[in-house]
């Protein structure tokens, strides 16, 4: 009797303790958190951050970012030695052999490039050069060197040979320019990774290009806020989209630009006038494919409101919002329900343009 | 009692005095913001949330927990628990609150009425941009 | 009778006050309008078991107390229950650290008051665990004001009882009593 008594106290207090443990909402009690690890990098001309909740998380993001350097180093139009380089360096020479995901991304661009009707055109190279927007200071080019160079760009001009894997540029003075998509091909890839490592909740922050993988630790959907291009008018957001193993990319005007003579310039062409895009201040894709929603970003930036989302509802299961620049909203219609307006009402007049 | 009794004593009281004057010392620094948003939780899972100045006098809100339903109703920029299947009533003698930061909590209901800034400091996990 | 049955019909004797307290209590109105805000009536058993017992005895007591209390109160397993829990199971460890760590400093008193506090204490923490929400330490000052009129009231009136009923047990089960005030004496009934 003396022996069992501690045995059986202890098993008392245990059935009292755990069924104090009934479920609860996840979180805190009774609930083992989840590690959480996070990891911030540079590279691509942005800020990358990458956020992920498993018990593998830190193994995960560390890898994860290592994928992201490893795409970032191959498709570096800036650096000579890249492979994105190497097809430049011999536009109108000879063909480049190069990796699968150049390869693979380089096919998906020349895809939405045609379907796109040349509005995104991966091959615009000469005139992201020719402007230099963020590199040269307030620099406007004549319209004769404007147009020199956009006859250098034509998507059809590049060879894309599947059983050699390599990528030709017909033209000498031709260039590709994965600015449009290399964030999103690297977030693709570094969901992956994480996917990979057992990651289950995670948000990859590729500059503004969103992968929100899974829900959050807490069990809600990953809230993710569209930046209002002009935050003047109405605070930083537009938006917030509850988002759940979605990615969101935006194109705006506001990221690169200049002002001169009250117009702005900024950094996304429209390859058939050779001349910022003008139709749109903020396009927004939603979809489950960071590459291909961020090549649609600028399809849609450069397209407009109406063309662009007609594009958009034809190509099926993607979700857009554009603002004008008179800084109305449209969206896809299945997104009006989901989409949160948070841009503060009788924010869109025409004070401080 | 002891000396260190009397040393208890003191110390609690002080810790006592002490945290109302935390209290005090906050609520007079505290401006009421335009923009004070009540929050109502049930198991900590916010299931409403309007603006302070949106709930006019006498205007009443349900909210359901556990043992049925806590009534909240408004008063001039304040807001108090009217009603609650809770045994105590606890919650209902807290009484009117207004200012940020301060909260009716029933405890057998499950149900936390709190009043809060602004619209949460971040409302969202990240931005694209 | 043997010392053992002796000791065991004690201890029963506690438990059932305590019990019979803790239900006594449940039925009072909240004092002030304070969650947890009560005079831990059920607190002086748990004292006298202190004084009388040891650490062991102690935790059985007030274990069994909790339970038949919820159980006759019609409490168990509710949230009522695990506030009483709560509060219990912090008070008593707060207090059997008094009267270790305090080494004969602290009388009767002091470790009512100290155990009033911790009672408080872990009821706001088991209230904000189960609602999730930490608004309701609010009520900590308020709680912590309180617990020094019910700490010392529930001492006063432990040493009173111990006056009358005076305590022993087993000679030598405290050695040299700890709790300031206390004298073991063997039993002299």
């Amino acid at each position: 009797m003396r022996n069992r008594g501690p045995r059986l106290f202890a098993l008392a207090l245990a059935v009292i303790l755990l069924s104090g443990c009934r479920a609860r909402g996840p979180g805190w009690a009774g609930q083992v958190p989840l590690a959480k690890a996070e990891k911030t990098e540079f590279m691509m001309d942005t800020v990358i951050t990458i956020t992920a909740y498993g018990p593998k998380a830190a193994e995960a993001v560390n890898n994860a970012m290592a994928e992201m350097r490893r795409i970032a180093a191959l498709m570096n139009a800036d650096d000579p030695k890249s492979e994105v380089s190497r097809i430049n360096q011999n536009a109108g020479k000879r063909p480049v052999r190069v990796s699968e995901d150049t390869f693979r991304l380089l096919k998906l661009a020349q895809r939405y490039s045609e379907l796109s009707g040349g509005a995104f055109d991966v091959t615009v190279r000469p005139l992201v050069v020719l402007w230099g927007i963020g590199k040269k200071d307030k620099y406007v080019p004549d319209a004769a060197a404007i147009e020199r160079a956009r006859a250098l760009v034509n998507w059809r001009d590049l060879i894309l040979d599947e059983k050699a894997r390599t990528v030709y540029l017909r033209r000498p003075g031709m260039g590709i320019d994965l600015g449009g998509a290399a964030k999103g091909y690297a977030a693709d890839r570094a969901r992956e990774v994480l996917l990979e490592h057992g990651v289950r909740s995670a948000l990859i922050d590729a500059g503004g290009n969103i992968w929100a993988l899974g829900r959050r630790p807490d069990g809600e959907p990953w809230r993710i806020g569209i930046r209002n291009p002009r935050p003047e008018h109405g605070g930083e957001l537009l938006a917030v989209v509850p988002s759940e193993d979605l990615t969101l990319v935006t194109s705006g005007d506001y990221e690169r630009y200049f002002i001169r003579d009250g117009v702005r310039y900024h950094h996304i062409f429209d390859p058939r006038t050779g001349r910022p895009a003008r139709s749109t201040i903020s396009a927004t894709i939603i979809g489950r494919n960071s590459a291909e929603a961020d090549i649609l970003s600028t399809a849609l930036f450069v397209l407009g409101p109406e063309q662009g989302l007609a594009l958009i509802r034809k190509l099926g299961n993607l979700e857009a919002v554009v603002v004008t620049p008179e800084e109305r909203i449209v969206s896809t219609s299945n997104l009006e329900d989901k989409l949160e307006i948070v841009r503060q009402e009788g924010g869109t007049g025409d004070k401080g343009r | 009692m002891t000396r260190a009794d009397k040393l208890i004593l003191v110390v609690v009281l002080g810790l006592a005095l002490g945290s109302f004057a935390l209290i005090g010392l906050r609520r007079a620094a505290q401006v009421r913001p335009a923009e004070a948003q009540v929050v109502v939780e049930v198991d900590g899972r916010v299931v409403d949330m309007f603006p302070l100045a949106e709930l006019k006098p006498g205007e009443r809100r349900q909210v359901r927990g556990p043992l049925g339903y806590s009534v909240i109703i408004g008063g001039d920029n304040k807001v108090r628990m009217e009603s609650s299947p809770c045994p105590d009533k606890v919650c209902m003698a807290r009484g009117w609150i207004s200012l940020p930061g301060e909260a009716i909590v029933c405890v057998p209901n499950h149900v936390v009425v709190h009043i809060t800034g602004s619209l949460p400091e971040k409302s969202y996990d990240a931005v694209t941009q | 009778m043997g010392g053992q049955t002796r000791k065991l019909l004690y201890l029963s004797l506690l438990v059932a006050t305590g019990t019979v307290l803790h239900v006594f209590e449940g039925f009072l109105p909240a004092l002030g309008a304070l969650p947890g805000a009560k005079l831990g009536l059920a607190n002086l058993v748990t004292l006298l078991t202190l004084a009388l017992y040891g650490p062991v005895e102690t935790w059985w007591v007030v274990i069994l107390r909790v339970l038949l209390g919820s159980l006759m109160g019609g409490t168990l397993l509710t949230t009522t229950f695990f506030l009483s829990l709560a509060g219990a199971l912090g008070s008593t460890l707060v207090m059997l650290s008094a009267v270790r760590l305090g080494r004969g400093a602290l009388s009767l008193v002091g470790i009512s008051v100290l155990g009033a506090v911790a009672h408080n204490l872990s009821q706001l923490l088991m209230a904000s665990l189960l609602i999730q929400h930490l608004g309701i330490f609010f009520y900590l000052p308020y709680l912590l004001l309180f617990a020094l009129p019910t700490g010392y009231f529930i001492g006063i009136t432990a040493s009173c009882v111990l006056r009358v009923f005076p305590p022993g047990g087993r000679q030598g089960e405290w050695k040299k009593h700890p709790v300031r005030g206390v004298v073991p004496r063997a039993w002299n009934m």
